[in-house]
């Protein structure tokens, strides 16, 4: 009799906790990089290309270009991928890493247009644009970067997940400006409409300030923001393109 | 040994068998007491102990299986309907205390997962409990701006209508979202 007290005991716990659940998730597992590049060793991916990223990875954590969660998922996802797409994918990541500017979220992008299914062609020539205007964009602010800035993190854990927030610094500012002009250009926005454009990239930036920028930050970017400053790094970034 | 003959066997048969019917009232109820004896053998023991052990320990069955099996319904009845009113699930504005909301209406749907930047676009599952086709699901994001979309039966899902806005990604849709310090 105590045993079926005890079943029907859980049975009633079980009947009212399902509908009573709050799915509350923390979003990235934490992986560490020695992880990331132990699994990369032995990786199935193009002896070449596994050389190359071998080599810049370590150095892209330690400046902390990308995270080491975003880093592997991309990279896992280039396991299977036809080797010219891997090989151009690399060689484009290889370029903005040794500039030492982050490129976790070109890694995500890639990522993102596995997930939806494009052709290798597509995402190929959407990250080879972002890469160029990402690049002219940190060359073309780079007499404005403030003088010196701290940097500090926070990583907020619970359980096997781990969330890390970071004081924004120059460099994110520099990655969400280009952003804002990539999307400005692949969203059909006309080259050549530099105001249509700017007014794109301040209302981008305004949307961020307090929310991922600092106010300063942010203040400081629309300082030096303008049409020609963004038509600048349009030119710049058409002239990087070409080159590839 | 052989006997002399068989009339000595048979007497010593007998005197067996008066012998046991001596002591038999001594017999009854060995068992019960043997079993009894064995669970207060220890009573130092604690109680929650003695009571896991009694959950495990042999016994005969005491009640019938189709018996069991509807108490249990009953009861897993009984833990439903309470859950169902005394736990309802929040509305979302209250959810929203707790982190980032992700809810979509779609209704039939089998499987509906968010896919983000948060995540390097690895799928998160949303849930439905009550089964009224919202699926929800809470993240805590850091302050930032994040694009996202939901994966509806693997269908991707690039315009959220809770987004704050949206932006074209290699020929679709995709939601975007901004977190603050003190929003969510």
């Amino acid at each position: 009799m105590r045993r079926v007290l005890f079943l029907a005991a859980l049975a009633l716990w079980a009947g009212f906790a399902a509908p009573a659940q709050v799915t509350l998730v923390f979003p990235q597992a934490q992986v560490g990089p020695e992880e990331v590049l132990r699994w990369l060793r032995q990786a199935a991916l193009p002896s070449q290309e596994k050389a190359i990223w071998l080599r810049v990875l370590p150095a892209a954590f330690e400046k902390d270009l990308v995270e080491p969660g975003v880093a592997q998922s991309f990279l896992q996802r280039l396991v299977g991928a036809p080797p010219s797409f891997v090989s151009e994918v690399t060689a484009i990541m290889e370029e903005v890493i040794l500039k030492g500017i982050p490129v976790g979220h070109l890694m995500n992008k890639v990522s993102q247009g596995i997930i939806m299914g494009r052709t290798w062609t597509v995402i190929t020539n959407e990250i080879r644009l972002r890469a160029a205007v990402l690049v002219a964009t940190h060359e073309v602010l780079e007499p404005h970067r403030p003088p010196a800035e701290a940097k500090a993190s926070v990583s907020v854990r619970i359980g096997a997940f781990a969330v890390k927030a970071e004081t924004p610094t120059w460099e994110d500012l520099v990655v969400e400006m280009s952003e804002a002009i990539s999307d400005f250009i692949v969203g059909g926005g006309d080259l050549n409409d530099w105001g249509g454009m700017e007014a794109f990239v301040r209302s981008r930036l305004a949307q961020l300030r307090g929310r991922g920028l600092s106010p300063a930050l942010v203040d400081r970017a629309l300082e030096v923001l303008s049409p020609e400053l963004v038509g600048e790094i349009v030119s710049r970034a058409f002239q990087i393109e070409r080159r590839q | 040994m052989r006997f002399e003959n068989w009339r000595d066997e048979d007497l010593i048969r007998q005197a067996i068998a008066e012998e046991i019917a001596a002591v038999e009232y001594r017999l009854e109820g060995l068992e019960k007491r043997v079993i009894k004896a064995l669970a207060t053998r220890d009573p130092a023991r604690p109680w929650w102990r003695r009571w896991l052990r009694s959950l495990t320990a042999p016994r005969s069955p005491a009640l019938k299986f189709a018996y069991a099996l509807a108490g249990a319904l009953l009861f897993l009845g009984l833990g439903l309907l309470i859950g169902r009113f005394a736990f309802a699930p929040e509305p979302l504005p209250a959810l929203a205390q707790e982190g980032t909301v992700f809810a979509l209406a779609a209704p039939g749907a089998h499987k509906v997962e968010v896919v983000g930047d948060f995540s390097a676009w690895k799928p998160i599952p949303l849930a439905d409990p009550d089964g009224d086709g919202v699926w929800t699901l809470i993240l805590k994001l850091p302050p930032g701006r994040y694009e996202y979309a939901f994966l509806v039966d693997g269908r991707w899902v690039g315009q959220d209508p809770n987004a704050d806005e949206y932006v074209r990604t290699m020929g679709d849709y995709t939601s975007v979202r901004y977190i603050g310090e003190d929003s969510t």
